[in-house]
C-alpha cells in the first residue's frame, strides 16, 4: 500500500440550515500521485478543493477531516492555514488573473513568494524567479520577467502561475480547472509542462472535462451530488466504468475518433441542486439501472484499487455499450 | 453541390485601428458558402476571427471590403428599413445567453420580444407556448425570470428567442461551450431536430472540434483571419490536410488513454499563436508549422480546391503529414 499524502474523509461543506454542497467526500492522493476530481457544474468537486485550502466562500462551513501527513486541515485557525498554504500546498486556479497581482511585474510576484517561503536572500530571490520562469517553458524569461500580467498570454500568465505554486516546493499542488479557459493546442502544451513538473509532487486536480483526465492523471475519482460515485485507476474507470453515472457522462463526450452517427447520447433529467433533500442514491431519479434497493444510499465500496458507490455496479466494457 | 446555397460570402475582410500599433486584419478575404439546410462548422482557437466572420453575416459589423449575400440580398447594402426586414430572417444564438437576453424579463418576455418588435399578428401567448415546447421547455417556465433557471434551460430560451420570427440563417457561437457535457449533448441534439423541422441553415461556430462532427455537413477551419481548410466534415476529420488543422485534431482531448503518438507530441512543441498585429511573412501559420520550407516563409498559400470537395492553403496539402517519421 502506498503511503497517502492527502486523505478526506466523510468532508461535508455546508451553507447553514443542513444546506449541504459537499455531503461525505471520500478522497486520497499519494505521494507524487495525479488525482482528477471529476464531475459536473454544482457537483461540489470545487468546493471540495477549496475545503482543504480553507478558502470556502462566506457562509460555508467545512465539517469532517481532512489530513495532509499529519496535519489536520479542518477546522484550523487562519494563521495556521495561510503557513500551509504556499508551503506544503500549492495553487493553481482556471484564472491566472485573479491570483495575480496586476500592477506588480511577474518577476517580483515570484520573489515575493520566494520571501515568504524560503530564507533566500534578495539577489538569489531574482535568479531562482528567472530559474523558475524558464523551468516553466516562458521563452526571455529576463525579458518575461520584467512585464505586468495583462502583457502575457492566458498560456503564459497559466505557466507563471504554475511557477509560483511551486516555488514554495509544496508537497501538495491543488488546480482547479486550470486550463479550462486555454485553447486546445496551448491546453495540451500547459498539460505536459504540470506532467513534467509535479512527477515528485501530488497533485488534486478538478475539472469538468473527462478528455482532460485520460490527458493528465492517474487516479480518477467522479464526483455526483456532493459525493464521490466512483473512484479507480484512470484507464479502468474511462474504459469500465462500474457507476452508471460514470458511463452516461463518458457516452455524452464527443469524441472525435468516432463515428457521428445520430444524436448524441444525454442523461434524462437534472443533476440535484445545492441543499436538496436526497433519499437513496441521489444518481437514482435518472439511472436505467435503479432497482428498489436504490432507495437506501449505497456506500463507497472499495474493491482492489477500485471504489463505487451503486448497488448495481456496471460489469461490461464501455466500448460494449450500445451507443 | 446539389442544393442552393442560401448564404455566400466573398472576400470577407474586416480590418480594426488599433491607435499607435497598426491595422489589425481579424478577418481576411474570408470565401465561404453555405447550402441552404445545412449546417457549416467555422472551427479555430481565440482570436483566428470565427466570431468576427459570424458577426459579419449577420451585419451585426460593417465590413471593411468583401460582400455577403443571404438568399440573394446583399446584406451589407441595404438601407434601414430593408435590413431590418431581413433581420427576421437570420438570427444569432450566443454563447452565453445571460449576454443576450434582458434579466429582468420574465422567459414569456424575451422569446415574445422579437414577435412584438416585427409586429406578430397572431395569439401571441399561444406562439410563446408554441415556441417553448418546440424547445422542449415546460409551459411552467414562462413566467420565471433567466436567474432562475439553469445554463441548459436559458440557451433554450435563447434559442426560442432565436426561432421565434422563423428565421431561415442562424449564426450559433460557442452555444453550448459553457454548458455541462450531458446537457451540451441535449442542446446540440435540439439543434439537430430543430434543423430538420424547419429546414435551417446553420454557421456553427465552435473551438470544439469534436462536437462539430454531430453537426456539421461542412467544416471550415480558420487561423488568423483565414480559412486554411474547408471540406466535408467527414474527410476533414479522416484525413485533414492543412497541418494546422492535423495539429488542432490532435490537441483535441479523448476520453480515454491514448499512447503518445507524434502528432501529439508535436503540439507541445508549436508554442502560442502570433501577434495578429504582426502575422509572419508568407503562410500565417509557417512560425508554428513543424513542416515549413524557405517557400512557406515567402509565399502565401491560396485556399485552392483538392479532391474530393476539399480546399487547403498549403503549398504541401497533398502531402502535409505532421509527425511522419
Amino acid at each position: 500500500m502506498t503511503e497517502q499524502l492527502l486523505e478526506a474523509r466523510d468532508l461535508r461543506v455546508d451553507f447553514g440550515q443542513g444546506r449541504e454542497a459537499v455531503r461525505g467526500v471520500d478522497l486520497t492522493v499519494a505521494r507524487g500521485e495525479t488525482v482528477a476530481l471529476v464531475g459536473e457544474s454544482g457537483c461540489g468537486k470545487s468546493l471540495t478543493a477549496l475545503a482543504l485550502m480553507d478558502l470556502l466562500p462566506p457562509g460555508a462551513r467545512a465539517s469532517g477531516s481532512a489530513r495532509l501527513g499529519d496535519t489536520e486541515l479542518i477546522g484550523r485557525d487562519e494563521r495556521t492555514m495561510r503557513r500551509i498554504r504556499g508551503d506544503r500546498i500549492g495553487m493553481i486556479f482556471q484564472d491566472p488573473m485573479s491570483a495575480l497581482n496586476p500592477t506588480t511585474t511577474v518577476g517580483t510576484q515570484i520573489a515575493e513568494v520566494l520571501a515568504i517561503h524560503t530564507s533566500m536572500g534578495r539577489r538569489e530571490r531574482r535568479r531562482r524567479a528567472l530559474e523558475l520562469l524558464d523551468s516553466v517553458g516562458i521563452p526571455d524569461p529576463a525579458v518575461r520577467a520584467k512585464q505586468m500580467p495583462h502583457e502575457l498570454s492566458g498560456g503564459m500568465r497559466q505557466r507563471v502561475m504554475i511557477s509560483i505554486a511551486l516555488a514554495g516546493s509544496p508537497e501538495l499542488l491543488i488546480a482547479d480547472e486550470p486550463t479550462t479557459a486555454l485553447d486546445v493546442t496551448v491546453q495540451a502544451q500547459v498539460l505536459a509542462l504540470l506532467r513534467e513538473r509535479t512527477r515528485d509532487t501530488a497533485l488534486l486536480f478538478i475539472t469538468h472535462d473527462m478528455g482532460v483526465v485520460a490527458e493528465i492523471a492517474d487516479r480518477v475519482a467522479v464526483m455526483y451530488a456532493g459525493s464521490v460515485v466512483e473512484s479507480g485507476p484512470v484507464a479502468k474507470v474511462l474504459e469500465a466504468p462500474e457507476h452508471p453515472y460514470t458511463a452516461a457522462l463518458l457516452r455524452s463526450v464527443p469524441d472525435p475518433d468516432r463515428p457521428a452517427i445520430g444524436d448524441l447520447p444525454t442523461i434524462p433529467g437534472q443533476v440535484p441542486s445545492v441543499g436538496e433533500h436526497i433519499e437513496g442514491c441521489p444518481f437514482r431519479p435518472r439511472c436505467a439501472s435503479a432497482t428498489d434497493e436504490c432507495a437506501t444510499a449505497p456506500a463507497l465500496v472499495t474493491t482492489g484499487e477500485s471504489a463505487v458507490a451503486c448497488w448495481n455496479p456496471r460489469t461490461d466494457l464501455l466500448s460494449e455499450v450500445a451507443r | 453541390m446539389t442544393g442552393q446555397d442560401l448564404v455566400v460570402a466573398e472576400g470577407l475582410t474586416k480590418r480594426y485601428d488599433v491607435r499607435g500599433r497598426g491595422t489589425l486584419t481579424a478577418v481576411d478575404g474570408v470565401d465561404l458558402r453555405i447550402e441552404k439546410g445545412t449546417t457549416l462548422a467555422l472551427v479555430g482557437e481565440s482570436g483566428c476571427g470565427k466570431s468576427t466572420t459570424g458577426r459579419l453575416l449577420l451585419a451585426l459589423e460593417r465590413l471593411s471590403a468583401g460582400k455577403v449575400t443571404i438568399d440573394g440580398d446583399s446584406v451589407h447594402d441595404l438601407g434601414k428599413r430593408e435590413l431590418r426586414a431581413l433581420r427576421r430572417k437570420m438570427q444569432p444564438v450566443f454563447q452565453d445567453p445571460y449576454d443576450s437576453i434582458n434579466g429582468r424579463m420574465t422567459v414569456e418576455q424575451i422569446i415574445a420580444e422579437p414577435l412584438r418588435v416585427h409586429r406578430f399578428p397572431g395569439d401571441l401567448a399561444g406562439k410563446v407556448g408554441e415556441l417553448l415546447d418546440a424547445v422542449n421547455l415546460a409551459s411552467a417556465l414562462a413566467r420565471r425570470f433567466p436567474h432562475e433557471l439553469s445554463g441548459g434551460q436559458r440557451q433554450r430560451v435563447a434559442i426560442a428567442r432565436a426561432i421565434a420570427l422563423d428565421p431561415e440563417f442562424i449564426v450559433c457561437d460557442e452555444p453550448v461551450s459553457a454548458l455541462d457535457v450531458s446537457v451540451q449533448a441535449q442542446v446540440v441534439n435540439l439543434l439537430r431536430g430543430l434543423q430538420a423541422e424547419r429546414g435551417l441553415t446553420y454557421l456553427f461556430i465552435s473551438h470544439d472540434l469534436a462536437l462539430v462532427r454531430y453537426l456539421a455537413q461542412r467544416t471550415a477551419v480558420m487561423y488568423l483571419g483565414r480559412i486554411v481548410e474547408e471540406g466535408p466534415t467527414a474527410q476533414v476529420f479522416a484525413d485533414p490536410r492543412h497541418p494546422y488543422t492535423q495539429l488542432l485534431l490532435a490537441a483535441a482531448p479523448r476520453p480515454r488513454v491514448r499512447a503518445q503518438d507524434k502528432v501529439a507530441a508535436t503540439v507541445r512543441s508549436i508554442g502560442e499563436l502570433p501577434s495578429p498585429l504582426s502575422k509572419p511573412s508568407g503562410c500565417a501559420f509557417s512560425s508554428r508549422c513543424p513542416l515549413a520550407t524557405d517557400r512557406c516563409h515567402e509565399e502565401t498559400p491560396v485556399l485552392r480546391g483538392l479532391s474530393d470537395g476539399r480546399a487547403a492553403a498549403c503549398h504541401y496539402a497533398e502531402t502535409a503529414q505532421v509527425g511522419a517519421a
